[in-house]
């Protein structure tokens, strides 16, 4: 592969992958500012391994760097949650009219997701925004499938619990 | 119990779309059902935060251009030179194994690097103007011939002999260097235990300790630093103690130059290093601290005034 060709495969990967990845980090972690330096990291990762890393298996390395990135800052800087409390969608996604367009029970659910164990919400969002079936999420999370539609089962009970409550 | 856990499967089944027109109209019908379904409906219309891509793709660029660099500690051969080299040597390595099948034969032209493994999964990091053979059965025997400079990383297990025209080198695993070109041969142990044999004389290295030795005549057992060991793989060339002829010799096999230096300077010895990415830089490390003399004419070749 030459220089050209590198650069060029390279943006390609990004262009296709660099939002799913963010969203895959952000959606466990709730802190956006993390997520997109953990992309970040895992692209730069890619770029020294790409001469080895196998064609196909491009996802699967940068899903799984991304995601040790993501574990070792937690267990490392003992990453104290930014958002914990506050709702999981970020102010500056509000428009004057997003009030007015945003039912109450939107405001409800999102309150709720960003409660929900990192785990249950990991899998909720990977299952319900990105639209990956459980095979793969257990495949992206390293878990069983079992496990993973177990976490799902439990994040909608919570959901659903959370939401009445308020 | 058993009806918890039969709802659980139901709802899994249903998110994945899996059930039966049955199933799915006895699920529809459970109380439970119109909360799951606005749930899930209204998760996905949520709009979640993007990242942004231009801002952070301008990032990327940067870390990997300054990687690019700064490599000092790290062992990265810039693309300019790297890339046809692997090229041109996997050539070679190819139409030598083509022609004789019995041996494999690496070779690194001027300013050019190579990395090589052996079969036995050691490797060896060849120096510009370089050459290394070995025979096909090399797991039976790790015997190798060496001409030039190369670094070795020695997979533990049996004897490992580097065989030169000025000596032998043997070990059991271990990272040593050896530099090899007309009289000169130098060999200097990073790290386990080496052996040097040449006609007259034979010594046991440690880590961190070199031999020298020049036609028939050396300084001994020495010690060096160990940054300093395969230096030029991170793109720097460091000799110490060199005569000015082995200074040239290093010179010439890094970039293509002929230096025709007059009689007066050709005598001492001196400690030098240079950069090997740039030509000019590396002449200035050489003859200033020589207090040579030196430009460069119209043609870019290098003159030195009597």
């Amino acid at each position: 592969m030459n220089p050209v060709q590198k650069e060029n495969k390279f943006q390609a990967h990004y262009n296709q992958w660099a939002q799913p990845l963010f969203r895959f980090i952000y959606f466990k972690s709730k802190d956006q500012q993390l997520a997109e330096d953990i992309v970040q990291d895992a692209f730069v990762k890619f770029w020294d391994k790409m001469d080895t890393v196998e064609s196909g298996k491009e996802k699967s390395y940068l899903f799984t760097t991304a995601r040790n990135l993501l574990l070792n800052t937690i267990e490392h800087k003992k990453v104290v949650q930014r958002h914990q409390d506050t709702t999981f969608v970020k102010a500056e996604t509000t428009t004057p009219h997003y009030d007015l367009e945003v039912s109450e029970f939107q405001k409800r659910l999102e309150r709720a997701i960003a409660q929900l164990s990192d785990k249950q919400r990991e899998v909720f969002l990977l299952h319900r925004v990105e639209g990956y079936k459980y095979k793969e999420i257990s495949e992206l999370l390293n878990l069983s499938q079992k496990a993973v539609e177990k976490r799902m089962s439990q994040a909608l009970k919570e959901l659903r619990k959370i939401c009445h409550k308020i | 119990m058993k009806r918890e856990e039969e709802k659980d499967e139901q709802l899994i089944r249903w998110l994945e779309g899996e059930l039966s027109g049955e199933e799915l109209t006895a699920f529809e019908a459970s109380e439970a059902f119109e909360d799951y379904s606005k749930i899930v409906e209204t998760a996905a219309s949520i709009s979640y935060p993007k990242m942004n891509e231009k801002a952070v793709f301008t990032e990327i660029k940067s870390k990997i251009s300054t990687q690019k660099t700064s490599s000092k500690s790290t062992k990265i051969i810039p693309f300019k030179i790297w890339v046809p080299a692997v090229a041109a040597i996997t050539i070679i390595v190819l139409a030598v194994v083509f022609l004789f099948p019995g041996n494999v034969n690496v070779v690194s032209d001027i300013g050019q690097f190579v990395s090589h493994t052996l079969p036995d999964g050691s490797e060896i990091e060849l120096n510009a103007n370089s050459q290394i053979d070995y025979k096909k059965n090399f797991e039976e025997n790790r015997t190798l011939q060496l001409n030039g400079e190369a670094f070795f990383n020695v997979k533990e297990g049996k004897k490992f002999q580097v065989i030169t025209e000025n000596g032998t080198v043997s070990v059991l695993g271990t990272s040593f260097n050896v530099f090899v070109r007309d009289d000169v041969f130098v060999v200097s142990c990073k790290s386990g235990k080496v052996e040097v044999n040449t006609n007259n004389l034979s010594y046991i290295l440690t880590k961190g300790n070199r031999v020298k030795i020049e036609g028939n005549t050396t300084g001994g057992k020495e010690e060096v630093d160990l940054d300093k060991i395969g230096a030029w793989m991170v793109g720097e060339t460091y000799l110490s103690n060199a005569s000015v002829k082995e200074i040239m010799s290093s010179l010439s096999s890094i970039y293509a130059v002929e230096i025709d230096l007059p009689a007066k300077y050709q005598n001492g010895r001196f400690t030098v290093s240079f950069v090997n990415n740039d030509f000019k830089k590396a002449l200035k490390m050489v003859f200033s601290p020589m207090e040579i003399p030196y430009s460069i004419d119209d043609h870019g070749k290098v003159v030195i005034s009597e």
